[in-house]
C-alpha cells in the first residue's frame, strides 16, 4: 500500500529538529533511514500527522574513538559501522552481529539509532548494546540525559524516550583487549527475523571466566540477559562441564515464547545449543580453547 | 497537504517535480518520470524488486520517500544497456537464463550493479550472500548466481572485446 497523508519537514540542524519535536511531540515521528518507519506507513500500521526528517543531519553521523569508549552518532548507517576499523577493534561483537541485521541494501540506509528506537523484539542491535553495557544519549530542546541500555529498552517497540526526546548518540565502553565474544542466530532464512538471537561476552583472567554476559532475543519479548547462565560460568575455569551447565540454565530460564514460527520447546532447545556454541567460540577467542 | 518541490537526478538527467511528501521513490520513478523498469513487489521492504541505486548505494525504493532523494542521484535499470546493446550484467542474465518471469530482475540487476562496482571479481559465495537481499520465486537462484559469474567473465574480457 501507500503511506497515509502526513506533513513533512526537514530541519537543517539538530537544534531545529529538537525544536520541531518539542512543538509537535507525540503526533510526529522522526524519519532517519526510514527502513522500519516507511514499511509501517505503507502497511498503514501507524499514521503520524508529521514526519521530521533527520536523515541528513551529518552532525549525528560519526564514529569517534575516545579514551575508554566508542561514541557512535545515532544517524550513522549500519554499513558504515559494519565497515569501521574502530568498531572492529573496539567491539567486534557488533561486527559479528551485523550480517544478521536485515540485509545489505537495508543496512545501506538504516541507522543504528533508528534500529534501537524501533526496538523490534527480533532486532539484534538492542541485544548487542545491552550486552556491551552501552549508554544512550537522549536530547530534547530543553535537556540532555544519558540512559543505560537496560533502562532504554522498556518493552518490545517501546523505549524510555519521551515524546520530545531524540536518541543522538550511543556510547559503548571499551572492553578489555582479548575479551571473548560471540553472536549467533537462528532464523528461518539467512537475514530473516531471528527466532532466537544470542550473544555473549566474557573475559578470562588467571584461568577463570569473568564478567560473563549472556543475552537473548526471542522475537516476542524485550531484550533479556540470563543471570543463571552467566553465574554458571562466572569465576569458574572454562570447561565443557560449565558450558553445559550454562546452556542448561539458558534453556531453563529463557523467557518462553511461542508463535507461528517456533514453539516454546524448540526455542529452549535452540537457546541451549546456541549457548554451547557461542561460549566455546568466546572462550577460544579469549585464549581458552575447550576440549570436546 | 502541501506539495513539495524536489530535484532528483535520475540516470544522469535532472528532474524537478512537485510531489506529495508521501510519494514513494518507487512511484516517483514509475509515475512521475515514467520509468517503469523499476518493479514494485511487496511494497514493505521484504522482496527487493524495487531496488535502485541512491547515490550509488542499493536502496529499496519502496521504503524510501521521494523527498528523501531530493538533491540526490538515482540510478534505475534503464541506466544499464538497451535491448540491442545489453550491458555485461544483462548479457550474463541473458546467456545463463538468470530469469524466468522477470519480475524481480530489475532489482537483481541493480543490486548486482552495486556489488560489481565495489568488487569487480566476486566469488560465488560473495554473490550468493549479497543476493540474499532480493527474492526470486522462479529460478531457485542458481542461474542468477551463474549469470553474475558470467557477467564477471564478460567484464574481464570487455577491454579485449571493445
Amino acid at each position: 500500500m501507500k503511506p497515509p497523508v502526513f506533513e513533512y519537514e526537514r530541519p537543517p540542524n539538530l537544534r531545529a529538529a529538537l525544536d520541531a519535536l518539542s512543538k509537535h511531540g507525540g503526533k510526529a515521528k522522526l524519519l532517519a533511514g526510514g527502513h522500519s518507519l516507511i514499511p509501517l506507513l505503507n502497511l498503514r500500521l501507524i499514521s503520524p500527522s508529521r514526519l521530521i526528517d533527520v536523515g541528513r543531519l551529518s552532525e549525528l553521523q560519526y564514529i569517534i574513538e575516545e579514551f575508554g569508549q566508542l561514541r557512535i552518532g545515532a544517524l550513522t548507517t549500519h554499513n558504515t559501522i559494519l565497515r569501521s576499523p574502530a568498531v572492529a577493534a573496539g567491539c567486534p561483537i557488533m561486527v559479528e552481529a551485523y550480517p544478521h541485521v536485515a540485509n545489505h541494501s537495508i543496512r545501506n540506509r538504516g541507522t543504528l539509532g533508528g534500529n534501537l528506537c524501533h526496538n523490534d523484539p527480533a532486532f539484534e542491535m538492542p541485544l548487542v548494546v545491552t550486552l556491551l553495557g552501552a549508554s544512550m544519549v537522549a536530547r530534547s530542546a530543553r535537556s540532555s540525559r544519558t540512559i543505560t541500555a537496560e533502562r532504554f529498552f522498556k518493552a518490545p517497540f517501546v523505549t524510555d524516550l519521551a515524546a520530545d526526546e531524540m536518541l543522538i548518540e550511543v556510547r559503548v565502553p571499551r572492553l578489555p583487549a582479548g575479551h571473548g565474544y560471540s553472536f549467533l542466530e537462528v532464523s528461518q532464512r539467512y537475514g530473516d527475523r531471528a527466532l532466537i538471537a544470542a550473544g555473549c561476552l566474557l573475559t578470562i583472567r588467571y584461568g577463570t571466566c569473568r564478567d560473563v554476559r549472556i543475552g537473548f532475543r526471542n522475537a516476542v519479548h524485550n531484550v533479556f540477559r540470563i543471570p543463571a547462565a552467566e553465574a554458571a560460568l562466572e569465576g569458574k575455569a572454562a570447561s565443557a562441564a560449565v558450558i553445559d551447565a550454562a546452556a542448561e540454565a539458558a534453556a531453563k530460564n529463557l523467557t518462553a515464547a511461542s508463535d507461528l514460527h517456533a514453539d516454546e520447546a524448540y526455542r529452549r532447545d535452540v537457546a541451549a545449543t546456541l549457548t554451547q556454541r557461542m561460549l566455546r567460540i568466546a572462550c577460544a577467542r579469549a585464549g581458552q580453547a575447550i576440549a570436546e | 497537504m502541501s506539495d513539495l518541490e524536489v530535484n532528483v537526478t535520475v540516470n544522469g538527467r535532472p528532474f524537478r517535480r512537485r510531489i506529495e511528501p508521501r510519494l514513494l521513490l518507487s512511484d516517483f520513478v514509475r509515475h512521475e518520470i515514467g520509468l517503469t523498469g523499476t518493479h514494485v513487489g511487496c511494497e514493505n521492504g521484504v522482496c527487493g524488486a524495487c531496488t535502485v541505486l541512491l547515490d550509488g548505494l542499493a536502496a529499496r525504493s519502496c521504503c524510501t520517500l521521494a523527498v528523501q532523494a531530493d538533491g540526490r542521484s538515482v540510478e534505475t535499470v534503464e541506466s544499464l544497456g538497451r535491448v540491442n546493446n545489453l550491458s555485461p550484467l544483462q548479457r550474463g542474465f541473458w546467456e545463463k537464463h538468470g530469469l524466468q518471469c522477470g519480475y524481480c530482475t530489475p532489482g537483481m540487476l541493480m543490486l548486482m550493479t552495486e556489488l560489481l562496482r565495489e568488487n569487480p571479481n566476486p566469488d560465488r559465495e560473495t554473490i550468493r550472500t549479497r543476493l540474499n537481499d532480493n527474492i526470486c520465486r522462479c529460478t531457485g537462484y542458481e542461474d542468477i548466481v551463474s549469470s553474475v559469474e558470467r557477467a564477471v567473465e564478460l567484464m574481464r574480457g570487455d577491454k579485449a572485446v571493445r
